[in-house]
């Protein structure tokens, strides 16, 4: 089995892989509901951090906790916590981010049995100096209860193994992604995504030495790409690897993303080289690409980051995929299609209930695609 | 064949009368009004966004003017047409129509020019943006103000937990707040005037608590509706000592009318809360309970949002908090203002908590069992996510209480999505269950007779 047919493997498989994770190092897990969680202090209490991630099927087990009106891709987390698919899981933890994701967060805490919960407050003000030693100090916090749970001691130099565990995975998928720059990418964009949702749910020791080799394969440029269409995907949460590998097979690439399950969850590294991991560790989940509601300040970071992108990656149009309620994506959503358009990116809004509409989505991105067709013609 | 509704004919139950000093908050709140269009001529600062949050941190600059999230917010609230206008105009933009409605109020009049159009003539763009982030609606809304007006923009966080370093956090951003308000402004921060207004806030809060929980009587002196009123110079002067001579007014009144068992309509055939905002354009759903001679006796907007509560962490009970003079506490520095400051809103102001969500359920069920609440009718609003955070949870803990509940959904400030007919059903439907019918009253309706509109 190739590396990225092991990526799309666990992906599919990512509760079996947990359980056999478990089982086989006896372990515990901690399910995390934002990618503001610092993993590395999970990976320094010898505990495997697994992302809670939706399952794309509709559901009627939320309604009595979370309203229909919020977030689809939050309630459909938390109905796969209340279906028992998560039992695995001995603690659940989330940083601060927005209202939706912190609902499923109460919620689970309060009707899933589960041995360890902690809520990270995570400032969204993170231009502030301020909000630095706040964060600081919560993650202080988050570290003394994950010692205290686990009877695992995280000591400076367990601390820093995990930062360089996290940060050597960071590494290499940003290798990936850099060589989708190429004209005739090597990667497609569902592999890419799948690569990227396998270090959310996998341990990321077996996730670097799958991507070792996975890179080590490749060539620099793939093949019979000349006609296709590069495109960028931005938006709320977005997991949805059938929905890529339909775009893909319509005749586009993916080439690059803002989501934070891609480019936003490795984009930058902790590099704790000052002997401070713990103020690294701080610095580095303020600085990596904000998602809207942490881009709150008068001197906007997100367009900056995503025109950037749009433009290293050379893409031709935009996918913005929004889930439905999804609010801090719904005020930025505007300001983000005029700074593409300004630089001569189309972007086609989609709006998702995390099941996939595919048939009225591939009639609209069918369409969108044939437009960017013949502006080239 | 339908079946004619039962109708009891009932003497009015309890005497009523109208709020004596109802005319002085109307008096409070035309000046306010006013004074958002005069004050650049008196050369005072305009300060956009701000809502009723932390109105004292600005005295230092002396008076100001605070238009809020917009102007016109109210006026478009009383013209529904218009305001729906408004709101296509918003979303003509770009904006989805899922996103905070009060926030899509608040682009449309600014993106069409309403913001800084003058009822006296001419245009007044406002100094600076200050938002207080209660939720990322408004500070993302601030930010595309900023954008739109080309003025400088500050955003406070809220911290959403009461720790040693989130009070560290909100002192540091009133600290670089203050710099940051003199060096846009030009203007010199006089610490005294911020004391001074502190103490009106802490003490505007207080007192509307302990009025708040007068209303625990049999009868209720005071109903939803009322409140909705009542709280409005909270809202926009509790920075002010006018506001403060208007609750101590206030405050005595209401204890003259428990005193004396005068209740706000007449009848009080069943004690109800109501949790959530109303729809701001329609708020005489307060009153849908009349006809059946049940009163809203308190509730979310009128309780939480306003007030400086001591809430019981172990059995969620309510009680007002006592100012820091009552307590013995003396101010007298910036520093020791923000640490007041800091400590009224993350500890004594509950709505900040219930963001947090944990505490929000065992704190609604204490409310409604304390206030006597015979059912508790719960408002969804589709984009409010500050209001209807945490609200499924809080339903499911009251009704696991055994209290009844009806839970409707609308916007507060988008009409078309409040369907009125189909509520009024639903809320008819709730109150029978609860055993009410309808009444003829031998006396009243109390509103046209003693309360207040």
């Amino acid at each position: 089995m190739s590396p990225w047919d092991r990526f799309s493997q666990v992906v599919a498989d990512r509760h079996g892989y947990a359980r056999r994770w478990k089982e086989r190092t006896g372990g515990k897990v901690v399910g995390y509901l934002c990618t503001y969680v610092p993993e590395e202090y999970i990976y320094a209490a010898g505990a495997l951090p697994v992302r809670v991630l939706g399952g794309h099927e509709p559901q009627d087990v939320t309604e009595p906790h979370i309203s229909a009106k919020w977030c689809s891709f939050c309630r459909d987390c938390l109905a796969q916590g209340l279906l028992g698919r998560y039992d695995y899981l001995d603690g659940i933890t989330i940083a601060q981010s927005c209202f939706h994701i912190q609902q499923t967060y109460d919620s689970w805490e309060r009707h899933i049995p589960i041995s360890f919960s902690h809520h990270i407050y995570m400032p969204s003000h993170i231009h502030k100096p301020s909000a630095l030693e706040c964060l600081e100090t919560e993650f202080q916090e988050f570290k003394e209860h994950l010692e205290e749970w686990t009877g695992q001691a995280i000591t400076p130099q367990r601390l820093q193994e995990a930062v360089t565990l996290v940060d050597d995975s960071r590494r290499l998928m940003l290798r990936a992604y850099e060589l989708r720059q190429a004209e005739c990418p090597p990667i497609s964009g569902t592999q890419a995504m799948e690569m990227v949702l396998a270090s959310q749910v996998m341990d990321r020791r077996e996730h670097s030495r799958l991507l070792e080799e996975a890179l080590a394969g490749l060539a620099p440029q793939g093949e019979g790409c000349q006609d296709e269409v590069r495109l960028m995907l931005l938006g709320s949460e977005n997991d949805d690897v059938d929905f890529v590998r339909m775009v893909e097979g319509l005749g586009a690439t993916v080439v690059t993303d803002d989501h934070c399950t891609g480019s936003r969850s490795f984009w930058n590294t902790v590099d704790a080289t000052d002997g401070d991991p713990m103020g690294a560790i701080a610095r580095r989940y303020f600085t990596r690409p904000p998602c809207p509601q942490k881009d709150v300040g008068q001197h906007r970071v997100r367009l900056e980051h995503i025109t950037s992108l749009a433009r290293d990656f050379r893409v031709r149009g935009a996918i913005i995929l929004l889930q439905k309620f999804c609010d801090p994506h719904g005020f930025d959503l505007p300001p983000v299609q005029q700074a593409l358009r300004d630089m001569g990116v189309p972007t086609l809004f989609l709006e998702s209930d995390v099941t996939l509409a595919a048939g009225q989505f591939r009639t609209r991105v069918e369409a969108f695609l044939e437009t960017l067709q013949l502006e080239v013609v | 064949m339908l079946q004619e509704e039962p109708v009891t004919t009932m003497t009015q139950q309890y005497p009523t009368k109208r709020i004596d000093c109802w005319g002085q908050m109307k008096e409070i709140r035309r000046r306010h009004f006013r004074h958002t269009w005069e004050a650049r001529e008196k050369g005072e600062v305009v300060i956009l966004g701000v809502f009723e949050w932390f109105l004292c941190l600005f005295s230092g600059l002396g008076d100001f003017a605070n238009p809020s999230y917009g102007p016109y917010y109210t006026v478009l609230m009383r013209n529904p047409e218009q305001l729906i206008k408004n709101l296509e105009y918003t979303e003509s933009l770009g904006f989805t129509k899922d996103v905070c409605s009060s926030m899509r109020c608040h682009l449309g009049q600014l993106y069409s020019g309403l913001t800084t159009k003058s009822p006296l003539g001419g245009t007044q763009i406002p100094d600076i943006i200050f938002q207080p982030s209660i939720c990322h609606s408004v500070v993302k809304t601030g930010q595309l103000a900023s954008e739109h007006l080309g003025i400088p923009y500050f955003d406070l966080e809220f911290p959403f937990k009461d720790s040693p370093q989130t009070r560290r956090y909100l002192i540091a951003q009133m600290e670089e707040a203050i710099e940051w308000m003199g060096k846009t402004t030009g203007r010199k921060y006089d610490d005294q005037q911020f004391l001074e207004a502190l103490a009106c806030e802490w003490e505007c809060m207080v007192l509307w608590a302990r009025i708040c929980e007068l209303n625990r009587a049999v009868p209720a002196p005071l109903d939803m509706r009322m409140m909705w009123s009542l709280r409005l110079p909270i809202v926009t002067s509790r920075h002010r000592r006018e506001a403060v001579e208007f609750y101590r007014t206030l405050f005595a009144e209401v204890q003259d009318r428990v005193r004396e068992g005068i209740s706000a309509n007449g009848y009080e055939t069943a004690r109800l809360t109501y949790e959530g905002g109303p729809p701001f354009y329609a708020v005489n759903i307060f009153r849908e309970p009349e006809p059946y001679g049940a009163v809203f006796v308190g509730g979310e907007t009128a309780f939480v949002t306003m007030a400086a509560w001591d809430i019981n962490e172990e059995d969620g009970s309510w009680k007002p908090a006592l100012t820091p003079t009552e307590r013995g506490i003396e101010i007298r520095t910036r520093q020791q203002g923000m640490e007041s400051l800091a400590e009224l809103y993350l500890k004594y102001y509950p709505m900040l908590r219930w963001l947090g969500l944990q505490s929000k359920p065992l704190e609604h069920v204490r409310r409604a069992q304390d206030w006597g609440a015979k059912g508790v009718v719960f408002h969804l609003d589709r984009g409010c996510r500050a209001l209807s955070a945490g609200m499924e949870e809080a339903r499911l803990a009251v009704q696991r209480a055994g209290i009844p509940t009806a839970m409707y959904e609308s916007s507060m400030c988008d009409p078309r999505d409040l369907d009125r007919e189909r509520v009024r059903d639903l809320l008819e439907s709730f109150f029978e269950s609860l055993g009410l019918s309808r009444i003829t009253p031998t006396e009243g309706p109390a509103m046209q007779e003693g309360g207040n509109e």
